[in-house]
């Protein structure tokens, strides 16, 4: 079936340093500074890495951070509440809004 | 008391450190329990292994993770080079996974108990298949749990 994403182009990602060689390398050294273990731990990096993914419908990230997550030791359960945590805040961030929206409206009402 | 721990599906293992790191931490603050060491082993793709992989549409998902993961500092370590198993009937394999694959000694050393050549054996040829990946991805595995760090 045709579709826009494909889970093989993935595997392509590294052929973006193609365009402009420089700019990959100085990404990905920063990348893998940021995964790295540090104050945060892998998993749990990974974990936060799954709730963006979400958040941002990454579907290449949502299959990179699903298996880095398991490989890093976590289990379903947490990886459900990491999303349900992207839920939440993009909801919230909706829902948030509606103080702009109430504020409109108290100005426009008499 | 020592943990073992594979993977329920088709991913390679945590990292031993870390995760032996989380598991004493969580079993002693949930039930008070306190163990020895913490070992991860990788799922060899043969056997019933292999079959959920083929049936589940990840076997070849999984080999490229495992090819892609291959550390030479973990094939240093591999335990085919310091162990041999040998069977009920006396014959020699490299390693417990060329043995559930019927797959000898070969390469320039007895296959049998009774040829039994330490020399011989140390120099030989380990005969490999693609499930030797298993024990070259990541951090490696072996019965003792990752070989490299």
């Amino acid at each position: 079936m045709e579709t826009y994403y494909h889970p093989h182009d993935l595997g392509k990602f590294a052929e973006m340093g193609k365009g402009n060689k420089d700019l990959w390398e100085k990404f990905m050294a920063y990348y893998s500074a940021v995964f790295a273990e540090g104050a945060l731990t892998e998993r749990e990096k990974a974990l936060i890495a799954l709730a963006v993914a979400h958040a941002v419908q990454c579907p290449y990230c949502i299959d990179a951070y699903t298996q880095a997550s398991l490989e890093k030791g976590s289990n379903i359960e947490e990886m459900t509440e990491a999303v349900h945590v992207a839920c939440a805040i993009r909801g919230g961030a909706s829902l948030a809004h509606g103080v702009q929206m109430r504020n409109v409206a108290d100005k426009l009402s008499m | 008391m020592n943990l073992l721990c594979n993977p329920v599906g088709a991913f390679l293992p945590p990292k031993q450190e870390a995760f032996e790191a989380q598991f004493r931490k969580e079993l002693q603050s949930r039930h008070g329990v306190e163990f020895n060491r913490l070992y991860t082993i990788t799922n060899m793709p043969i056997s019933r292994y292999l079959e959920f992989l083929l049936e589940s549409g990840n076997y070849e998902q999984y080999m490229e993770r495992l090819a892609n993961a291959f550390n030479p500092a973990a094939a240093a370590g591999v335990m085919c080079r310091y162990t041999i198993s040998v069977s009920w009937d006396g014959a020699l394999y490299d390693c417990d996974f060329n043995q559930m694959l019927d797959l000898p000694v070969d390469h320039g050393a007895p296959a049998h108990i009774r040829d039994f050549d330490p020399v011989q054996l140390n120099h030989r040829q380990i005969t490999t298949r693609n499930h030797c990946y298993g024990c070259t991805a990541g951090s490696g595995s072996s019965c003792g749990g990752s070989v490299a760090s």
